[in-house]
């Protein structure tokens, strides 16, 4: 398996833990400190979307036929 | 003139819009079946980007995620979350899909599942759990148009004569140009709804409480259980199966699954799937609007009413008022239109065609799939008016109807990347998966701990089709193989 896959799976396992219980709960539900006006519960999850187009991008662009 | 007529004048001003901008492309495509369903598999980015965005925020998303930030505070975060995992299997799945569609000349997931296993009644199953599942989902978008141009007219214009004069515009269209005429309009809308979302998600937190983080200064103050997750009403449990769930659910949707079908080449499909989070951010003024009426003094009559609320309390300019109309119309029927599409395709071609094993010309089947579209509209527009006679939560209806779908997962991977599986395993997955789920959703008590039906309905279906696969293992098959191999083999378009 090429190694852009094995990242592209990790990084993916690494969001599912990271979006749900334990991951959120215990590294981005929280009020303070606010993050672009948002409070950091909110912050957390919208850095996730921005870091999933990050890398998927990535992804798409290193993709050699 | 009236505020009521001025509002009425720019809605209908944008309908007359949407109608032309999906009739237009009706001009252009061939009159096959596949033609109809497919566009002749012909979408560029643009649109591909559009139809799939489009699609996915339905009416819930001017009205049902406002509400549900308004009355659950921190648990809405979990349509972010799902949305961030949900899509990406797309960017594997849809290339090998799309490559056995062309080969093949499948346009929906069903024929596509049901060939590979050589099984027609997978497809029949399959037709018309997908049929079961969009009637209510579509009731929903013609409930929730009725209902907004119901109350930005202060109740001039009943919600049954609003959902009806809007969703004959959309049946016209669907009609005339089928899967072109939704991916054209689904590209208007899409744009008028973002810039209207962000416009009034902005707007509203300034006008209340001098902006968005002072806002949210406000409510910790108030209410600082409302900016943390799970949110009111929800375990931890239930909201990380809610995500999982829906994140598995999100790509076997059948009208967007068959997008897969629609898309110029390969290239086109992986992009769309690349570029959809950033049509996520659609979601953040939705949510922000929601919050702004957490502490405004009059409460709406139900949470889901709380943006055209929100709208109407502060005496807004009627164009303002009229253009949010047309704005949640967007959403509503950017949805609405390719479920509408997709329930009709999917119940002549699956169903009629490889389910029952009818033979029809392409010409007698788009006839037929138009004829489907008239019967399904008319069936969700009498579920909407019965729900709301009766006073029955679609939303409960939506939920049972979500369980279903998600049981598709096992045989669509199935279908594209394993051998050794076969369709009578499947079948027999499906059927108790979506036992499971339906019973569960009707009986949450016998739940072992909290979580989502579905997910309980999903554990049931993978080990139905484990233990009957190792029973009852696949032969050896030669077309199975050929299936497999086509699906892996990338296309010169890369």
């Amino acid at each position: 398996m090429r190694l852009r896959h094995v990242l592209l799976g990790g990084y993916f396992a690494l969001a599912t833990l990271g979006l749900i219980w334990p991951g959120y709960a215990w590294v981005g539900n929280r009020i303070a400190p606010f993050v672009l006006g948002l409070p950091m519960s909110f912050a957390y999850n919208l850095g996730w979307v921005v870091l999933t187009f990050a890398v998927l991008v990535a992804y798409d662009l290193s993709d050699k036929p | 003139m009236s505020d009521s007529v001025i509002i009425l004048a720019v809605a209908a001003g944008y309908l007359v819009v949407s109608l032309v901008v999906g009739m237009w492309p009706g001009r252009k495509q061939t009159s096959s079946a596949e033609g109809f369903v497919a566009g002749d598999r012909s979408l560029g980015l643009l649109v591909m980007y559009f139809i799939t965005g489009a699609t996915i925020f339905s009416s819930f998303a001017f009205l049902g995620a406002p509400g549900f930030a308004y009355s659950k505070g921190a648990s809405v975060f979990y349509i972010l979350a799902y949305g961030v995992l949900g899509f990406a299997p797309f960017y594997f799945l849809g290339p090998r899909a799309a490559r056995v569609g062309r080969h093949y000349g499948f346009v929906t997931q069903a024929e596509m599942v049901a060939t590979r296993f050589s099984l027609p009644s997978l497809a029949w199953v399959m037709a018309w759990l997908s049929v079961v599942a969009f009637v209510p989902y579509l009731a929903l978008q013609i409930q929730g148009a009725g209902i907004v141009v119901h109350l930005v007219t202060r109740g001039a214009v009943p919600t049954w004569v609003g959902g009806a004069v809007v969703y004959a515009v959309v049946l016209i269209y669907v009609l005339r140009s089928g899967v072109l005429g939704v991916g054209w309009t689904n590209t208007f809308q899409g744009i008028f709804m973002m810039v209207l979302a962000w416009g009034l998600g902005l707007y509203l937190p300034t006008k209340l409480y001098g902006g968005v983080q002072p806002m949210f200064e406000q409510i910790q103050a108030l209410k600082p259980e409302h900016l943390l997750a799970p949110g009111k009403g929800w375990s931890w449990g239930q909201y990380s199966a809610a995500v999982v769930v829906s994140a598995v659910g999100f790509s076997m949707w059948p009208h967007l699954f068959m997008k897969a079908f629609t898309a110029r080449d390969e290239r086109t499909l992986r992009r769309t799937v690349v570029l959809y989070p950033t049509f996520q951010l659609f979601l953040v003024p939705l949510f922000l609007i929601g919050f702004a009426g957490v502490l405004f003094a009059i409460p709406p009559d139900e949470p889901n009413h709380i943006l055209p609320h929100l709208l109407m309390s502060l005496e807004l300019p009627p164009l303002v008022v009229g253009l949010f109309c047309a704005g949640a119309l967007a959403a509503s029927m950017s949805s609405g239109d390719a479920m509408v599409h997709a329930a009709a395709s999917i119940a002549v071609r699956d169903g009629w065609v490889r389910g029952g094993g009818h033979e029809l010309s392409q010409e007698r089947e788009r006839t037929l799939i138009r004829w489907v579209v008239i019967i399904v509209m008319v069936l969700s527009y009498a579920s909407a008016l019965l729900a709301e006679h009766y006073r029955v939560s679609l939303v409960i209806l939506l939920l049972s109807a979500y369980g279903p779908i998600v049981q598709f997962a096992p045989a669509v991977y199935a279908a594209l990347y394993l051998r050794r599986v076969t369709g009578a395993s499947l079948l027999s997955g499906m059927v108790a998966g979506s036992s499971v789920t339906l019973l569960l959703q009707l009986r949450q008590d016998l739940q072992p701990i909290a979580l989502h039906p579905g997910l309980y309905g999903l554990i049931v279906n993978v080990i139905v089709v484990a233990v009957v696969a190792k029973w009852w293992p696949a032969p050896a098959s030669d077309a199975g193989d050929a299936f497999l191999a086509i699906a892996r083999k990338p296309s010169d378009d890369r």
